[in-house]
């Protein structure tokens, strides 16, 4: 597996039959899941339904104990971590809830961490931040943003490696309702941007309402909502 | 408020979950070894009190003019094959009074009673032991400790002697030993005990810091006032020390009484020398538990484990530095004070720059760090920003390494004087001087046995009929050349007369050769060879009971070597070993603080080697630069204390050492760093 992951005309996203449990609590069971280039799913759930677990397994973070997963062909289940590693860096980003940016990287060194990560010299940080609104805020600690500014960092940073799965783990759960509004369309208008598509787990109708579809999370099976 | 919020915080030190345990537990070790290092350093105050009031008790002091003498007695010298120096007394009862300590019964002229350890040598050194011929053992009240080389001859009416000496002790000064001095052990202590000692509390309470700051900050929330956090704080510290300090005072008021050799030191010891009373264990405890509680106090600032109170960077200030410039002052002002008050001065600046070392060396991390992260790679500037956050909380788990870097080379170049002073540089055999006047018969005898171990020997004819013959016996004529500083030698033979040597007082080079205040009639033996000087004191000397012949070395208190150097040597060790726990705290610390960035780095697609090189990146260069910027520090240091004591050298080899040291440290650390960082994250089982 090397380098960046092209497009086919396969799904950008095929999961086929996923099955993970908790010692004896089946969390997903024999999930199916498609997404296409440019398409935005909410994937909606009561807390501890496994929204969280289904999308590190998307993002290759986890294992599943069974079932396939491919994001823009590449299939993740049959691959050593590393060879995951490299799919997230060239092919996925990942927004999480509170934005977990590095305290110790300035706003603009967040933004553009994945660039260095891949050895890319970019100065797509002013960029980035343009399209999200914090132009002036690159020399800036995060510590100094607030919650939705957090966010809309975390969304940069997400999109700096172009990837063709963006991935967001109740990216508004810390924000109030004109700020989960706001961040939810920024997700999406980015994404759709860039040709990425997009899952996002919330339980904020708002933010599922920005979304192509919903899907509801029920006993380890995505069900239409 | 109160009283919950203690109780908040005993509960949370050791019934908290297994991390919690596990810091309180770290904790705790760490204040027991800080405990024992304080006990030994009281025991060895104790020891010391025993060792000088046994000595005192055979320091007896001079008889007044006129009045009847108790004894009288020469110090004499001699030494092991190994080149240990052996005291040798040769007494003579001139009366009625006390007997000389360790001595039992009645002693007969001729007699020898000889300390347990050189006893020992002489029972495995048949050549050692026939200078000591029936040598009966002293009792142990006659040494001032169970390592001590000492020989007692008694000696009848035909062998003068020198001294006259009342029946009353004098104390320890009175026998030419210098006494105890408190401000340079004090210094000693509180270099390679006390830094090292705090730079392991501190190093230990470091993975604490951010269970102790998330819980101010939940105090803060919950409206308790600054009083009551403090007193959290401190019970919380005070709960995890305490077993640890505990422990260690019951395994040192049990255990020290028993030792018969000091840890570390290796010097042999009486059992029951070391013991401490009940009062000053508890109050080296009760030293070690306050210490934990200040280390814990301290809010180290900005903490990238802590969450939520995410901050900014604390810069380091370029302010650090005026204590260190303050410290290489005031050693530099040493040299222009002199005299003993420059020494303490010299001392009180060698440990401030120590300890100014740690203080300063934040700056330099933060401003390394700021490099770094101009570099465009990933690692490189996660690196250089983690370094920059807050240097001094990063550095100062590594001020126990920092204070063993700093103070190694001065150390090292202060033993090079006391080595010195026992190895004298321009000659390598002891020269020797019989007292006496020389008889035609004897100069004949000294010739023939000279003859025998295949010496030169060169009889100078006196200058005048009151003056008696000299006479040198040297390995060959070149060394003799070499000392006389003429051209003695040629086609390996004497080519100038032996008269035309002028052979006295002034031509003859070295300090310790110098025969400068040797009496008119004094003959001065000098050989290269040590084996056949040792000959030469055997035959001569120490088995021929000729009267008047005495073997004593000019300057002979010169020659034995420092016995603090045993003693700084064995701390020094002590401190390496708490520098090396210290670093290993460090190290786990500082995998633990990366736990959290690491998650995060994970989920943007860095890999495992990655994870494992900015571990491994950070835990190198930290130490490298703590490391090497404490090792040139205390290079100026000795470099100073060369300038200071013109008979100190640099100790190249000792700088060397630390350097190899911290560079070999560097690589474990970041091997080490690398490998124990986790990488997979709990979810991840693939």
């Amino acid at each position: 597996m090397t380098g960046r992951v092209r497009t086919t005309e396969l799904p950008t996203l095929r999961c086929r039959g996923l099955r993970l449990r908790f010692g004896a609590r089946p969390i997903l069971d024999g999930l199916d899941l498609d997404v296409g280039r440019g398409e935005a799913l909410a994937i909606m759930g009561p807390s501890g339904s496994g929204k969280t677990s289904l999308l590190h397994c998307l993002a290759g973070l986890r294992q599943p104990d069974a079932g396939d997963i491919s994001v823009a062909g590449a299939e993740l289940t049959r691959m050593s971590h590393r060879q995951r590693a490299r799919v997230r860096l060239n092919s996925i980003g990942m927004v999480f809830q509170f934005g977990e940016l590095l305290d110790e990287l300035t706003v603009g060194e967040n933004v553009e961490l994945p660039l260095r990560l891949r050895r890319e010299r970019g100065t797509a940080a002013g960029r980035l931040l343009g399209s999200v609104g914090l132009a002036d805020r690159g020399g800036s600690w995060p510590a100094e943003l607030s919650g939705g500014e957090v966010q809309r960092v975390a969304i940069a940073r997400a999109l700096a490696g172009r990837p063709v799965l963006l991935l967001a783990d109740e990216p508004t759960g810390a924000l109030d309702e004109g700020l989960s509004r706001a961040v939810g369309e920024l997700l999406r208008s980015s994404a759709s941007a860039v040709g990425a598509a997009l899952v996002v787990a919330t339980h904020d109708p708002i933010v599922a309402s920005s979304m192509d579809r919903t899907a509801r999370l029920r006993h380890g099976q995505l069900v239409a909502a | 408020m109160t009283s919950p919020a203690v109780r908040l915080a005993l509960a949370a030190s050791w019934r908290g979950g297994r991390a919690d345990r596990r810091r309180a537990a770290t904790l705790s070790a760490a204040v027991a070894v800080v405990t024992l290092m304080g006990c030994g350093c009281a025991s060895a105050w104790a020891l010391a009190g025993h060792v000088q009031d046994r000595a005192a008790a055979r320091s007896f002091a001079p008889a007044a003019e006129g009045a009847p003498a108790a004894f009288e007695r020469s110090a004499l010298y001699d030494e092991t094959p190994a080149g240990e120096q052996i005291y040798v007394y040769w007494w003579r009862q001139a009366g009625v009074g006390p007997q000389v300590p360790g001595v039992h019964g009645d002693p007969a002229p001729g007699s020898w009673f000889v300390s347990p350890a050189l006893a020992e040598r002489l029972a495995v050194d048949p050549g050692l032991a026939s200078r000591y011929p029936g040598a009966r053992p002293l009792a142990d009240e006659g040494v001032a400790h169970p390592g001590e080389l000492l020989a007692h001859r008694f000696v009848g009416d035909h062998v003068a002697l020198d001294e006259r000496l009342a029946a009353d002790t004098e104390g320890w000064i009175g026998d030419g030993t210098e006494a105890l001095e408190l401000f340079p052990i004090a210094m000693a202590a509180l270099a390679l005990v006390g830094i090292p000692g705090l730079g392991l509390v501190v190093a230990a309470s470091s993975p604490l810091a951010a269970t102790v700051e998330r819980r101010r900050l939940l105090l803060r929330a919950l409206g308790a006032s600054p009083g009551v956090e403090r007193r959290v704080v401190a019970t919380h510290a005070l709960s995890c020390a305490l077993p640890g300090a505990l422990a260690a005072a019951v395994l040192w008021w049990h255990a020290a009484p028993r030792l018969t050799s000091v840890p570390f030191v290796g010097r042999a010891v009486f059992a029951g020398d070391l013991a401490l009373s009940g009062p000053a264990i508890g109050a080296v405890a009760a030293g070690a538990l306050l210490l934990a509680i200040a280390v814990a106090s301290v809010r180290p600032g900005p903490d990238l484990a802590v969450r939520p109170a995410a901050s900014t960077p604390r810069r380091a200030s370029a302010v650090r530095g005026v204590p260190l410039l303050l410290a290489v002052v005031t050693m530099a002002a040493a040299g222009v004070v002199g005299g003993r008050a420059g020494a303490r001065l010299f001392v009180t600046g060698v440990v401030a720059t120590a300890a100014a070392a740690v203080i300063a060396l934040p700056y330099v991390v933060d401003r390394v760090g700021a490099q770094l992260a101009r570099h465009p790679g990933a690692v490189t500037l996660l690196v250089g920003r983690r370094m920059g956050w807050n240097a001094a909380r990063s550095t100062r788990s590594l001020l126990a390494v920092g204070g063993v870097a700093a103070l190694s080379p001065v150390v090292g170049a202060w033993v090079t004087v006391a080595r010195d002073v026992d190895q004298p540089s321009t000659v390598s055999a002891p020269a020797v001087e019989v007292r006496g006047v020389l008889s035609p018969e004897e100069v004949a005898d000294l010739a023939r046995r000279a003859d025998a171990v295949t010496l030169e020997l060169v009889v100078e004819p006196p200058p005048d009929d009151r003056t008696p013959p000299r006479l040198l016996v040297v390995g060959d004529c070149r060394t003799l050349g070499s000392h006389v500083k003429l051209e003695a030698c040629a086609a390996g033979a004497f080519s100038v007369p032996a008269g035309a040597l002028g052979i006295g007082p002034g031509p003859l080079a070295g300090s310790a050769t110098r025969p400068t205040d040797a009496e008119p009639h004094s003959t001065l033996f000098i050989s290269d060879d040590p084996t056949a000087t040792e000959a030469l004191l055997r035959a001569h000397v120490l088995n021929a009971d000729r009267p008047g012949r005495q073997v004593a070395v000019p300057g002979r208190e010169l020659t034995h070597e420092s016995p603090l150097v045993q003693w700084i040597l064995g701390a020094g060790l002590l401190a390496g070993v708490v520098g090396v726990l210290a670093l290993a705290l460090h190290l786990s610390g500082q995998a633990a603080d990366l736990a959290r960035s690491r998650i995060r780095l994970v989920a943007l697609g860095a890999d495992r080697a990655l994870v494992r090189r900015l571990a491994g990146v950070e835990a190198a260069l930290s130490l490298l630069l703590v490391g090497l910027g404490c090792a040139t520090v205390g290079t100026v240091s000795s470099w100073l204390f060369v300038q200071v004591d013109g008979q100190a050298s640099l100790p190249i080899g000792v700088i060397a050492l630390v350097v190899a040291g911290v560079l070999a440290g560097a690589a474990l650390s970041g091997a080490a760093a690398g490998v124990s960082v986790p990488t997979a994250l709990r979810s991840d089982r693939g």
